[in-house]
């Protein structure tokens, strides 16, 4: 249906409701003003506690060898960056990042209160709310922050089935989808496809997101139509699935508005039989970051876009009995790009001042998501994050 | 006698079932809401998910990651042809709370083959209906879940705490409820399990005292030199076990902030039961809170398998293969939930691509039954006799606005175009994706 129709359409149905639903149903964005914004944040989420001290390696410090005698790495197995330091061998690409002075590697970061859960600890980081004062991520009230910039339908996009609690927020909810050719209508060559179409359009108009479950199920279901065009003109050229790293790269090039992107890498709750399993999983991790940075430069994206990677906590230093590792408490943070400012960041993990076996946190999320806020995305952080945290120079 | 409001049946069929279908709400509006609560409390499993013991690991990852892939296809589309054909739909409803519980994350491609999925199916299906602590007490030997959770490498003298935190955390307590010390000790307390491959090919999760830390060990305020089994006890006679049961079970069949007075009561039963489900589950749908009060009513969105599960039943349908993979493409894939912590209910199923899949869904269906519909169906495409067929007692302006709009441009077109749509926007409806 073009917009012309589609108009007519809307006015016949809805001209007998006092309710202007029109007004509701024209989409703020049009074609004419494509959202082109100044930063793009992708944010991969290494689900299940990633092992940092075997991600950014003290290959240096002869505690590390004795505390790690089976699930440690060898000299030959890891990448050196200076300073006692090495990356995971399966790190090639971000090695490369690293003598490119694009990667920042933040130490000893997490929730400031230990909780080995990991879905409190996950919590923590997606609403970066501690005491739980929020409910919404952190992202989610970045977005509702700056609503008011917003130039674009799809501000922000999760991949996978479960829309990210980091992005929730008040607002538009950001798009949530496996790929891009989720939402597309299998029966558009039906005789009564438009029909259809417009039925369903119709049956979803009056949502709202809050209230009964009902009408969240139409708001949500709403929200999804509203994009059927759009993402499907982004994933036009598409002949293969592109894989969610590209799959974000292509929607920040898309001129639909999007900021924020989230992926989770789930595998990392390496409780047996790490070592294969942890390397596995890093490549993964390497490789996405590779296939985002390329098809965002293709784009001509890439010089604004930054990759932030996260988890919900370390692993205990002392290996279990199962050459794998329990869960712990402070963390390694990445964030890589060109507009990032490389080097090792917060304080190194003294092995020889563990708590409870465990790397004690000395930096808090909110310091690494301030400095995220403030030099990248060009927000004003102390409201979105309910205070003011010290900032670390991350971005030129 | 006064008939039960059909609305009352339709919203125990709902939660208790898989929906109710053609001609359920007119026979329990007659006969009764206790009547229809009893009769789903008396069903009979009559079925079984069939695995196969053919071990994955082969030499070539490739084969490997394929016929992981294939096992799990298969184990779904196992699944998914239970709950559809089951004539004892509130039991397979527990199974499916039970996988959601002890959620059971398979790696397709992992040394242990779907032959262990469908034994914790068959555990959990047994139980159903059955007992808590006899569930709990199988699931320590359970290879699926031990393997998930490491529980079969989890050694004396150097323990591996994942089973013990989970349990306490999501299983049975609560997050907060315990120290970590509760599961370091508890870890040790759960040593002593090795995986055994059988002379046919199977694997066996197998107790040996020998390798177990037999030394005394404090839980939760209790000192004893527990054996697992006994450990277990500890933790189940732990007055929050019962309540953390009871709210899981009111969050998911009640309404997602689970009434205090009601999971108290349930707790309290369940205690006193020695944790029998029938009398906790009869509790909890013959509540008020349940019956009664219009925040239970629609409170819930229709997991993918319970959509997916009901719009199958309703239309009599016996495409198992298609059924599995359209609840994956609705988000849940069966045997692989996201996490130890089971799949996100509710606004968790709310995603867009999860959305239009839902429409596709309902599309792909309207377009089967059109081509070869079942018996016993409306014939035509009549808004109230599609209503009923699916459960749906009302309708909301909305919906009504998109049917009515649709069958007036469709007006005079072929009677199976019309239904198609009919049913299509029916399924797609959010009348038809809560509960």
């Amino acid at each position: 249906m073009n917009d012309l129709s589609r108009r007519r359409f809307l006015q016949g149905v809805l001209a007998a409701t006092t309710v202007p639903l029109w007004a509701r149903l024209t989409p703020a964005w049009s074609a004419d003003s494509p959202g082109r914004p100044d930063a793009h944040l992708l944010v991969i989420f290494l689900a299940g506690g990633n092992d940092g001290l075997n991600t950014v390696v003290p290959i240096g410090d002869p505690a590390y060898p004795r505390m790690r005698p089976k699930t440690g790495l060898r000299a030959d197995e890891v990448l050196p960056i200076g300073g006692g330091l090495a990356l995971h061998g399966s790190l090639t690409g971000l090695r490369s990042r690293w003598g490119a002075g694009e990667l920042a590697v933040i130490q000893g970061v997490g929730p400031t209160v230990a909780d080995l859960s990991h879905f409190s600890a996950t919590e923590t980081w997606e609403t970066a709310s501690p005491t739980r004062e929020f409910r919404t991520g952190w992202l989610g009230r970045y977005l509702d922050a700056s609503a008011d910039r917003s130039r674009g339908p799809v501000r922000a996009v999760g991949i996978g089935p479960v829309m990210p609690r980091m992005l929730s927020g008040g607002g538009d909810p950001a798009i949530t989808v496996r790929s891009l050719s989720d939402l597309q209508y299998v029966d558009h060559g039906r005789v009564d496809g438009d029909a259809r179409h417009e039925a369903f359009e119709l049956l979803a108009a009056s949502g709202r997101a809050e209230g009964p479950m009902i009408e969240q199920v139409r708001a949500a279901q709403r929200r999804a139509i509203e994009v059927v065009a759009p993402i499907s003109a982004a994933n036009a050229g598409n002949t293969n699935e592109p894989g969610a790293a590209k799959t974000v790269a292509q929607l920040f090039g898309a001129g639909l508005g999007t900021e924020i992107g989230f992926v989770t890498i789930s595998g990392f709750d390496t409780h047996a039989v790490q070592r294969g399993a942890h390397g596995y999983r890093l490549a993964e991790l390497d490789s996405m970051i590779a296939n985002f940075f390329a098809e965002a430069r293709r784009l001509a994206v890439d010089d604004r876009s930054a990759v932030l990677v996260l988890s919900e906590f370390g692993r205990r230093v002392p290996e279990n009995g199962s050459d794998g590792t329990d869960h712990g408490h402070g963390g390694t943070a990445l964030v890589v790009g060109p507009p990032v400012r490389g080097g090792v960041y917060g304080n190194p993990p003294d092995l020889g001042a563990l708590v409870d076996g465990n790397v004690p946190v000395t930096m808090d999320v909110r310091s690494l998501y301030a400095s995220v806020l403030e030099q990248h995305l060009a927000a004003d952080a102390e409201p979105i994050l309910g205070g003011s945290f010290s900032t670390l120079p991350l971005f030129s | 006698m006064v008939a039960t409001p059909r609305g009352d049946i339709a919203h125990l069929f709902n939660r208790a079932a898989f929906g109710a279908r053609s001609g359920d709400l007119h026979t329990y509006s007659e006969a009764g809401f206790e009547a229809a609560l009893e009769d789903l409390l008396s069903g009979v499993p009559n079925g079984a998910v069939v695995g196969t013991s053919a071990p994955v690991a082969v030499a070539m990852p490739m084969s490997t990651m394929e016929e992981g892939a294939k096992q799990l296809r298969d184990v779904q589309k196992s699944w998914v042809k239970v709950m559809v054909k089951t004539q004892a739909p509130l039991a397979e409803r527990m199974v499916l709370f039970l996988a959601d519980h002890f959620s059971t994350v398979w790696a397709p491609g992992d040394h242990i083959g779907s032959e262990a999925l469908a034994a914790q199916q068959s555990l959990l299906r047994r139980q159903a209906l059955g007992n808590f602590r006899s569930i709990c007490q199988g699931l320590l030997s359970d290879v699926a879940l031990g393997c998930f959770l490491d529980n079969d490498v989890n050694l004396l003298g150097a323990p591996n705490e994942n089973l013990a935190r989970e349990l306490l955390e999501l299983f049975l307590l609560g997050h907060g409820w315990y120290t970590e010390t509760d599961v370091r000790e508890l870890a040790r307390a759960f040593t002593g399990y090795e995986l055994r491959r059988q002379s046919n090919g199977s694997w066996k999760l197998v107790w040996d005292v020998r390798r177990h830390d037999d030394g005394p060990k404090t839980i939760l305020g209790r000192t004893g030199r527990f054996t697992p089994l006994e450990a277990l006890d500890v933790v189940l006679d732990h007055p929050q076990a019962s309540r953390h049961l009871a709210s899981c079970l009111v969050a998911h069949f009640v309404r997602p902030d689970p009434p205090s007075d009601l999971v108290e009561d349930v707790g309290a039963n369940l205690r006193a039961t020695g944790w029998e489900l029938i009398p906790a589950l009869r509790m909890v749908f013959m509540s008020q809170q349940f019956r009664a009060d219009p925040a239970s009513r629609q409170a819930l969105v229709k997991s993918p398998a319970e959509w997916v599960v009901g719009a199958m039943r309703a239309l009599k349908r016996t495409e198992f293969g298609s059924a599995a993979g359209w609840v994956q493409d609705l988000g849940q894939s069966l045997f692989r939930p996201p996490n130890v912590g089971g799949w996100t209910p509710n606004e968790g199923w709310l995603s867009a691509g999860a959305l239009i899949a839902r429409y596709n869904v309902a599309s792909r269906l309207a377009a089967m039954h059109v081509n070869r519909p079942s018996k016993g169906l409306p014939a035509g495409f009549d808004v109230a006799a599609w209503m009923d067929a699916f459960g749906i007692t009302d309708l909301t302006p909305a919906t009504r606005a998109g049917l009515d709009h649709y069958l007036t441009r469709m007006a005079g077109r072929h009677v199976n175009t019309q239904t198609s749509g009919v049913i299509t926007l029916l399924l797609a409806s959010p009348e038809f994706s809560v509960a």
